[in-house]
This record gives C-alpha cells, sequence and structure tokens, in this order.
C-alpha cells in the first residue's frame, strides 16, 4: 500500500520558495494585463464598490447610446423642418396674385414651381434615418405621406384631390353657378334667399345700403335671406352692398350702384318704375353672382376642398360632398373609404410629440415624435396643393379673379403674420429646445462616464511603478533565498570528515 | 574481578557500540525519509555482585517526537485540508461569475441585455435591433444555463470525490488496525515497535487530512481512533465508512435526511456490531476533506445554485407578470369590499389582500398564492419574500367555490367575506368592526405574447418546450433548478415583432416604444424583494433592489466568500506549516549531530578493542610465563 507523501523534509523551505515564485508570477501578470486581478475576489474592500460603479457605468453607457440616436434624429428633424419652412417661404414669393403668366399646358408658371415646392415637401416628409421614418409617429416603418400623383389624381377606387375640389366647386357654385343662391322678383321686391339648408354656397350675412327709398329685411334663417324692396326709386350714384359668406370663412361684398345709365359695370339702372328699377337690380345682382362664384367662391370651394382632404388629423374623416348630384347637394359624408389617404403614419396618440420618446437619463423622457399631418406642416402642403390643383386654363376674367383670389388664399397660410412664427417654425423651435436638452445631458453623460471610468480603473487597475518596485524588491529576495538555500544543503559534516 | 570479566565488558561494549552504529547508519540512511522519526538507543549497566560494572545492555529504541505537537498537527491538517478544498472550489465559482473582465461573464450579458433592451426603446422598429435583444436575451440565458451546469458539475465532482475518499479514509482505517494488532503483538514480546509506529503515523496523518479525528494511545501500543464528534472509527475492530454515490448530480437533486427523499449520497458509520449512523445528518464530519466536499455539495453550491435560480426567476417574473387591481364591490356602508376577476391566475401567482385591523391599527397584508396540488398546503410565510405578509396556499384544483371557501377560512378572524361570482372574486370586510380593506391586486403572469396587461411578456419560459415559468409549488419547487432550464419563449422566437407589439386589437404601431420600455423599467427600476433562503438577505429584512442589482450583490458576495475563504486558508496554512516545522525539528535527524556520534563511536569501538587487545596481550603473559 503506497503512502502518500504527508509532508517532505524542509518542506516549509519549499514552501516560502514557491510562494515567491507564485508572488512574482502574479506580479508579472499584474505588469501584462495591466489589472490588479482576475477576478472581484481580488478586489478587496472595493469590489461591491466596483461593482455599483460598472453597473452605473453600463447604464450610462445605454443612455449615452440612446442620445446618439436620438440626437442623429434631432439633427435630421432639424434640417427637413427648416427646409420646409424655406419651402413655405419661397413658395410664398413664388404664387403671386398679379403674375398670371400661363404656359402651354395651361398651368402657369407659379403653379409650376408649387409644384415643385409640393414634391419636395413630400419627399421630406418622408425623409427617414435607418429605415426609420421621422414624420409617421409611432407607425415609424412606413413612409408617412403617398407620391403626389396618388394625392392629386387618385386611383381607380380613391378619389384624388382634384376629384374632391371638383366635387366641392360644383356643389358651392350649384346648378345655376351663382353660389346656390335663388333670386326673385316679386313686385317692388328682390329677394336673395340661400337654397336651402346647408353648408354649400354663398351664405347671405346681411346689407348695408345708402339707397334711398329701399328697405333691406334680412331673414336669418337658416336659410337666410335678404329682401330689398324698391318703395321708391333711388338716387344714382347710391350704393347697395350684400355680404356673402364664403365656404372657407371669408366673406365677399358685392356692390351696386345706382345708375342713370344702363350698362354700368357693377351697377343698375335706375327704370321707369320702382318694379323695373327692381328688376334692373336683379339682373345686375345676378350678373355680379355669377362672377364672384367663378371667381372667388370657387377660390374658396378649393381651399375648403383642399381643407377637407387634408385634416385627417388623428384618424378624422375626409369630408367628401354627398352626391352625385353635387350641384345640388346639401351634405358631406365620410369619404375615407374611397377617397385617398394623403397621410399614413401613426394617428394613435394626440400629441405628435408623443410618437417617439426616448429615455436619456433617470426619469428624464424626452419626445420628439413628428407627424407629417400636424398643423404646422399640413397647413403648408394643404396650400401649395389646393393651388396646384386649381384650373386656371379658361383664360378668362373669371381665371384671372379666380387666379388672384386662389393666390391670396394659398400665400395667406404660407404668411409669416408679422410678430408671429409659423406652425413649421413652432415645430421647429420645440424640436431645438428637445436637441439642447439632449445634447447637455450627454455632456453631463460623457462626464460622468468618465469619472466612473477613472475610480473603476484606479480599482481595478495599477501602479506600474509600485509593481516593477515590487518584482525588483522580489528578485533580489528570490536571489538571496536561492543562493542561501543551495549553501544551506551544500553544508554537511560530511564533506569534511 | 579478573581478565575475563574485564575481556566480557570490553565484549558487551562492542555490541552495544554495534546497536549505536547500525541505529546512526539507519538515522543517517533515512534522513530524507518521508515520515521517519530520529531514533535513539538507551543502555542499561549491569553490575557485579561488588558494584563493578560486568557489561552494558542496549534497551528499547525510542522515536523522538513531540506527541502534543503531532495532535496540534493533526486537527490543523484536518482545517487546512478543509480550506485548501473549499478554496479551490470557490475560486472557480469566482471565475465562473466574478470574471472582471470575461465578455461572458454573467454580469456582462446582463448589462449587454440591459443595454440592447435600451437600444430597442429608441428603434423598437428596428430588425436588427429586435434581433440584438433576443440575441442577448439569448445570452443570458445560455450564461445561466452554463453557469447552472458548472455548478452541477461541481458538485458531481464533489459527490465522485467524496466516494473515492471514504474509499481511502476506509483504507486507511484498516491499514492502522493491521498496524495495531502487530505493534500489540511485538510489544508483548518486547520488541521494538518504533518502524511500526512511525509507519501508522503515516497512515494517521494522512487519515487527519481527509477527515477530522482524534487519537487515543491504548496502554498495549495500540490507537483507537474517534471522529471529532465522538463516533468510533477504530476501537479494536475498524468501523466502515459506506456511500451511496449517484451517478448523476442535477441542481434538483438535493440532500436530505430521509433517505427516501435525498437525491444524493449519504455517509454512512458501519460499526463492527452492525449498527448504523447517517453521518451527514448526525454532523459527524466537522473537517477534513471529506467534510468540506460534503459542505460544497450540499451548502456552498447550494447556495451558488439558489442565486442564479433567484436571478433567473426574478428577471422572468419580472418581465412576465402584469399587476391588476381590485375594483369597487359596491357593498353597503359601512361596509366596503373590493373585487378581482381571478380568470387569469395562475398557480405560484399571488393575490395580495390589505387591511387595516381594527384592534392594532396597523396595516395586515394577506398573500394567497394559488396551488393546483393540495399536498403542498400549507404554505409558510416564508413562502413570498416579503417579511410582513400572511401567506395562505389556496387550492384552485376544486374550483373557484371551494376556492373561495378556503380564502374565507383563512380570512374569518379578521371578519371578512369571500364570495365568488365565476371567477370574479369578491372580498367584503366587516366595517370597521374588526377590519377595514384596503387594498386588493392581483400578479398575474402573462401567458400569451401579446393582450395581457399592457406590456407584460413571458419573454422566458421554463425549457425549451415553452412551459410558462410562474414560481409555481407544483411536485417540486419550480424556481429549483430554473436558471439550468431557462430559456427563451420559442413563440417569441417564432415571431420577435412580439418584442414591440403588445396590443392585436388596435395593432401596436412598430415604433411604439411602450413594451421595451416596460421590459428595461422591470429589470432596471422595479425593485423586488428577493428570497432570503437563497443566502442574501435575511427574512426579516429580505434584499430589495432591482434584478440588475440582485445580480451584483451576487457577484459581489461570491467574491467575497470566496476572498474570504483564500485568506483563511492562507493563514490556517501558516500555522500548519509552523506546526509542521516543530513537528520535524522534534523528530528530524540531524546529519551533524550523526555524523559526530559517529566519530564518537568509532573512538568508543577502538577503545573497546583496544581493552580486548591488552587483555589478550596480558593472557599471553600469563600463559608464557
Amino acid at each position: 500500500m503506497a503512502v502518500n507523501t504527508v509532508f517532505f523534509k524542509n518542506s516549509s523551505l519549499i514552501d516560502q520558495l514557491t510562494q515567491m515564485r507564485s508572488t512574482f508570477d502574479d506580479l508579472q501578470r499584474q505588469l501584462a494585463t495591466q489589472k490588479n486581478s482576475t477576478t472581484y475576489s481580488g478586489l478587496g474592500q472595493y469590489r461591491s464598490l466596483d461593482l455599483s460603479l460598472k453597473q452605473r457605468v453600463n447604464e450610462v453607457g445605454a443612455y449615452q447610446q440612446t442620445v446618439s440616436f436620438v440626437d442623429l434624429r434631432l439633427n435630421v428633424i432639424d434640417q427637413t423642418v427648416g427646409r420646409m419652412d424655406e419651402i413655405r417661404s419661397e413658395s410664398r414669393t413664388a404664387i403671386d396674385p398679379n403674375n398670371f403668366v400661363q404656359q402651354a399646358d395651361g398651368s402657369t408658371n407659379s403653379q409650376t414651381s408649387a409644384k415643385v415646392s409640393m414634391v419636395e415637401l413630400l419627399s421630406l416628409l418622408n425623409s427617414d434615418v435607418a429605415g426609420r421614418h421621422l414624420y409617421s409617429g409611432a407607425k415609424v416603418d412606413t413612409a408617412p405621406v403617398v407620391d403626389m400623383d396618388l394625392i392629386m389624381d387618385g386611383d381607380l377606387t380613391h378619389a384624388g384631390l382634384k376629384q374632391v375640389t371638383n366635387e366641392y366647386v360644383q356643389a358651392d357654385a350649384g346648378v345655376l353657378n351663382n353660389g346656390r343662391l335663388t333670386n326673385t322678383l316679386a313686385g317692388t321686391a328682390v329677394t336673395l334667399a340661400e337654397d336651402g339648408t346647408h353648408d354649400f354656397g354663398f351664405k347671405v350675412a346681411g346689407a348695408t345700403s345708402d339707397l334711398s327709398n329701399v328697405a333691406t329685411t334680412h331673414t336669418a334663417g337658416p336659410p337666410a335671406s335678404e329682401e330689398i324692396d324698391f318703395t321708391g326709386q333711388p338716387e344714382a350714384g347710391e350704393t347697395i352692398k350684400i355680404y356673402l359668406d364664403m365656404p372657407d370663412g371669408t366673406q365677399t361684398t358685392i356692390e351696386l350702384k345706382a345708375s342713370d345709365e344702363p350698362g354700368l359695370n357693377n351697377g343698375f339702372e335706375i327704370g321707369a318704375t320702382p318694379a323695373d328699377t327692381a328688376a334692373n337690380f336683379q339682373t345686375a345682382l345676378n350678373e355680379a353672382l355669377g362672377e364672384k362664384a367663378s371667381s372667388e367662391l370657387k377660390a374658396a370651394s378649393s381651399y375648403r376642398a383642399s381643407e377637407a382632404f387634408f385634416s385627417t388629423y388623428q384618424g378624422q374623416a375626409v369630408a367628401r360632398v354627398d352626391g352625385p348630384p353635387y350641384n345640388t347637394a346639401v351634405a358631406t359624408r365620410d369619404g375615407s373609404a374611397d377617397t385617398v389617404a394623403w397621410y399614413v403614419g401613426d394617428q394613435t396618440v394626440a400629441d405628435p410629440r408623443g410618437g417617439s420618446s426616448a429615455v436619456i437619463d433617470d426619469n428624464f423622457t424626452v419626445n420628439y415624435g413628428a407627424r407629417a399631418n400636424e398643423d404646422g406642416i399640413r397647413e403648408v402642403v394643404q396650400s401649395i396643393a389646393a393651388f396646384v390643383v386649381a384650373d386656371f386654363s379658361g383664360e378668362s376674367e373669371e381665371d384671372h379673379a379666380f387666379y388672384s383670389a386662389m393666390a391670396e388664399r394659398s400665400r395667406s397660410p404660407l404668411q409669416n403674420v408679422e410678430g408671429k412664427t409659423s406652425g413649421i417654425q413652432k415645430i421647429q423651435m420645440e424640436m431645438a429646445t428637445t436637441h439642447l436638452a439632449v445634447q447637455r445631458v450627454d455632456d453631463r453623460h460623457t462626464t460622468t462616464a468618465n469619472s466612473l471610468q477613472t475610480s473603476v480603473d484606479e480599482i481595478e487597475g495599477i501602479d506600474a511603478n509600485e509593481i516593477a518596485a515590487q518584482v525588483l524588491q522580489l528578485r533580489s529576495m528570490m536571489d538571496l533565498s536561492y543562493q542561501t538555500t543551495s549553501i544551506l544543503y551544500q553544508l554537511s559534516l560530511a564533506n569534511y570528515l | 574481578m579478573g581478565l575475563s570479566s574485564a575481556l566480557n565488558t570490553a565484549l558487551y561494549g562492542l555490541k552495544f557500540n554495534q546497536s549505536q552504529l547500525d541505529l546512526t547508519a539507519a538515522n543517517i540512511a533515512s534522513a530524507d525519509t518521508v515520515g521517519y522519526t530520529k531514533k535513539s538507543i538507551q543502555a542499561s549497566v549491569d553490575y557485579g555482585s561488588n558494584g563493578q560494572v560486568i557489561g552494558v545492555v542496549s534497551d528499547q529504541i525510542t522515536r523522538s517526537i513531540d506527541e502534543n505537537v503531532q495532535r496540534q498537527y493533526r486537527a490543523s491538517a484536518a482545517d487546512m485540508s478543509y480550506l485548501d478544498l473549499m478554496t479551490s472550489y470557490s475560486a472557480r465559482v469566482d471565475e465562473l461569475i466574478g470574471s472582471l473582465e470575461d465578455p461572458g461573464s454573467l454580469s456582462e450579458v446582463m448589462a449587454n441585455f440591459v443595454s440592447d433592451l435600451s437600444a430597442l426603446t429608441t428603434s423598437p422598429e428596428d430588425y436588427t435591433v429586435r434581433l440584438q435583444v433576443m440575441q442577448s436575451a439569448q445570452a443570458v440565458a445560455t450564461e445561466l444555463n452554463s453557469a447552472t451546469t458548472a455548478v452541477q458539475q461541481m458538485r458531481q465532482e464533489t459527490e465522485n470525490q467524496i466516494g473515492d475518499t471514504v474509499q481511502r479514509v476506509n483504507e486507511l482505517i484498516g491499514a492502522v488496525s493491521d498496524i495495531n494488532q502487530e505493534i500489540v503483538t511485538q510489544k508483548s514480546g518486547s520488541q521494538s515497535t518504533a518502524d511500526l509506529e512511525d509507519q501508522r503515523d503515516r497512515y494517521l496523518d494522512e487519515l487527519s487530512g481527509l477527515i477530522d479525528i482524534t487519537v487515543r494511545d491504548d496502554p498495549n501500543g495500540a490507537v483507537r481512533l474517534y471522529t471529532t464528534g465522538g463516533m468510533s472509527l477504530l476501537d479494536v475492530y475498524p468501523s466502515e465508512l459506506r456511500f451511496d454515490g449517484r451517478a448523476t448530480i442535477s441542481a434538483e437533486a438535493q440532500w436530505n435526511a430521509d433517505p427516501a427523499l435525498s437525491k444524493t449520497g449519504t455517509i454512512t458509520l458501519v460499526t463492527p456490531g452492525g449498527s448504523t449512523i447517517d453521518m451527514i445528518a448526525d454532523m459527524g464530519i466537522n473537517s477534513g476533506r471529506l467534510g468540506a466536499l460534503v459542505d460544497m455539495r450540499d451548502d456552498y453550491l447550494v447556495e451558488v445554485q439558489d442565486q442564479l435560480d433567484e436571478v433567473a426567476s426574478q428577471m422572468s417574473l419580472a418581465l412576465s407578470s402584469y399587476e391588476v387591481e381590485g375594483t369597487d364591490a359596491g357593498a353597503t356602508a359601512p361596509q366596503k369590499g373590493l373585487d378581482l376577476d381571478m380568470a387569469d391566475l395562475q398557480k405560484g401567482n399571488k393575490v395580495t389582500l390589505t387591511y387595516t385591523d381594527a384592534g392594532s391599527g396597523e396595516e395586515q397584508t394577506v398573500t394567497f398564492i394559488r396551488v393546483d396540488d393540495a399536498t403542498q398546503l400549507p404554505l409558510g410565510n416564508d413562502a413570498t419574500a416579503d417579511p410582513n405578509d400572511t401567506v395562505y396556499g389556496i387550492d384552485f384544483s376544486g374550483g373557484y367555490a371551494s376556492a373561495a371557501t378556503q380564502m374565507q377560512t383563512a380570512l374569518a378572524g379578521a371578519g371578512f367575506t369571500v364570495s365568488d361570482a365565476g371567477s370574479v372574486f369578491s372580498f367584503v370586510d366587516d366595517g370597521g368592526t374588526n377590519s377595514t380593506v384596503t387594498g386588493l391586486s392581483g400578479t398575474f403572469t402573462a401567458t400569451g405574447l401579446t393582450d395581457e396587461g399592457t406590456s407584460a411578456l413571458p419573454f422566458f419560459t421554463d425549457g425549451l418546450g415553452g412551459e410558462l415559468y410562474t414560481g409555481a409549488m407544483e411536485g417540486r419547487d419550480q424556481k429549483i433548478g430554473y436558471a439550468g432550464r431557462i430559456s427563451i419563449n420559442p413563440d417569441l422566437v417564432a415571431d420577435i415583432s412580439r418584442l414591440v407589439v403588445f396590443d392585436t386589437g388596435t395593432l401596436t404601431e412598430s415604433g411604439d416604444p411602450t413594451r421595451a420600455l416596460a421590459m428595461l423599467n422591470s429589470l432596471t427600476q422595479t425593485s423586488f424583494d428577493f428570497d432570503s433562503k437563497a443566502g442574501i438577505g435575511s427574512d426579516t429584512a429580505p434584499f430589495n433592489g432591482t434584478v440588475v442589482d440582485y445580480l451584483s450583490e451576487m457577484v459581489s458576495r461570491q467574491s467575497a466568500k470566496s476572498s474570504n475563504l483564500e485568506s483563511a486558508s492562507a493563514g490556517q496554512e501558516v500555522v500548519t506549516n509552523n506546526l509542521k516545522n516543530r513537528l520535524d525539528d522534534s523528530s528530524a535527524v540531524n546529519m551533524d549531530e550523526e555524523l559526530a556520534r559517529l566519530i564518537q563511536l568509532q573512538n568508543a569501538y577502538t577503545s573497546n578493542a583496544r581493552v580486548m587487545t591488552v587483555v589478550r596481550e596480558l593472557f599471553d603473559v600469563l600463559m608464557n610465563a
């Protein structure tokens, strides 16, 4: 039976030598790895501190990663929103009410440049960062807006903006192309009345008159009407103003002047009798209504159609004219099933900023979502689109007036009202504020991470000088020990006998 | 007095010189032999009738050894080999979970998982980021699995080594027993037993490293062996240790005093009379290598495994649990009541009821845990980590009505009326006479990937089969060994869009960070009470923190234990080495001394021989005269 070597003679000497050797190896490892231990157990009392510091380093690292993502996205948002605002002001300059120059295809110069602006605007809205669309709210994997042709022309089953506008224009103009009004003459009284209770066409708001012997009576309705009763003859040069509300919320005025002569533009001849005068007045009024209907009302109608088409915020349905026939329509209907949805991004949360959020520090969440159909952006798209879709090809006098009215309307939302910022600029400012907050947090994270890492390095790292000194010291000790041991073993009486 | 007597005395002297020379030669020859003790020989002088010296007779050969130091050394050696083994294993555990720079270490993979979840909150739609989350989650699961395998591998090693060690202990006891008999025989024939004693000491030294023993000397020269606990290992006849080692040790296999329940081997002492003692149950082994192996297998490594399981369990539950608050039951004032629908309550899930006790004015917490196996009942209050609650296990296998009755019984003292309408349970107090209900909530485990809670996701499941992890107690505690089985929900692997999509009714947008944020927060922000049975925290003050905190605490604790063992071991080594030196000094052969003695003996021999020559010359003179 073999007996294990339970103890060696002089083993303590051997132990000490091996001990020194292993200390030496450990010091070498420390120099090579620059770490004073391979495991946490070697860190002594700083072990817990080291672990919690590293845990914090990881947390801060995760925040920094988040910040780098957010920073990139906010940069792109800043650039795209900035460009959108430039497009806004460029378009305002381009859409000049007085610059009616038609091209061969029937559209005007300003329409062509508006079209270019629109295409650029849509492509900016579809911009993405690494596959993430920035203007789709939370639906980041979907390009938020469809392409220009689809918006304008629609497809087989969905109506585009042209179709929707056309329907509104018909509904507002009415069968008589006078803004859905009736104009009747009974004796000496002319009654201008709305043809029913609905939202289309002109709305009779009232009349002011300095015509002698004329009584105006307003019936609020609905439907509202205005009776102008020529109880006697007015004097030449006296005027009457009829105020008409238009579908886009603006108001237009028809001013007719009593005249001794026939054929006066915007005037009526004082006839032989009050009844004749009333008949002349009715004719002049009809003519004026027709003009207004083909210009200002048409522009207002187009504008309203555009508003209805583009206002889809938070799932709001597109209001289409209930028809055909459209020129006698009395109501709108939910057109979401058969109308092109120009915005196909996320619609869920009320606040568009809530569409994207990021936690960039403990208890610090930034919201930086944006949506193509939020107000500031939508207004610009809608104004430009309404202008692009309008048809001025008739080149008639009405078309000129229509052009001017349309240009006025398209320009106003693009305008930077004195002392106020545009909707797009507001978005840009909100994003810039967020961006600044993110960058400040990032700076703080960098400082924190550095100081944490320094502490970790102090705990885990080594002082190379100290280790080198230790190695030297240990080496000389080992040298001595080896020599002494060797001398010790050589010393024996046996050598001297 | 005459010439012949002088010759005789010289002859005796020569004989004694020869014995001394023999011994010196033996001492010199065996100087470096392990376990050899220095021998010396004494001589008695024979005197004649009138006081003259008539010869010297060599006596017993004696060993030079300090028996007190030897006893101390053996006790110390047992402790040293105990600490040596503990240190070598704890260093492996430390390497396993406490490596500083290992990118695959548990804390590193967990940090990666958290960091990828954080990236998911910023880019929920990004397929690559989703994939990354899945991969880092897989790494966490794999690391927990492999850590479990490593820990259980170590337990398996200890199990095998216990077997080997027990066998060696038996051999050594047998050998000591044999030598005992030899010594007794030799001694009775007045022969020297010094070499036999040397041999026996070698066996005893080895034995004391394996198991903590006390050695008692018998007057007849034999020794008796006892464990330090007082159990007899060798009396006249040796006892035998038996070990029924198991071929496979898993996390679920744990030692139990009841042999029917024990899934690891136990050490049994069989006395020569045939009675048996369970050495582990009766704490028969406290130190030595064997003691260390048993402690490693049954305590140290089990605690490591418990902590791994706790991490796996809390991580799974943190991600998969969602809380449902009770709603007003519409009780008639002054009574108040709360309703809770328990249709989704899984086994192992909890319902917590709080009320103000009218007598003491203090808030009381009652926790009901669903069990589907009545044999598990009743549950102790330690079934939850919360130190302040009263726990009742409720058997749901008999349907809701039966469960309501059990809850009613539990709450009868507090004056509650518990009723059920289908799965909706009502808890109505007695209007402040005994109690006023203050809260009711259920913690449910989501079973599917979507539409449960706002964002609860059973990210991890128990085994690849996708069994839901709820911490259920049926059959066995589901938590035990869970770290070894934890895997990613196979349904989630099949459809990773569910990392983001939590609602299919109104389909969650791909960029919605809600679920990612909830997952991140449940790991890094939400604090839980951790089960103190795993060795961190205490019953009354359980460790409260996030899953990530607990992991750090665990690493720190294991590293601290390893480091403490290492320094204890180093200290013990110094003590043992010192004792060994003293023992060696007392028994070692000093070569110079032996050589000097050789000169002495040479002189003595020459002198004796000279005496003989002179006597012969004298005889010659006498004869030739």
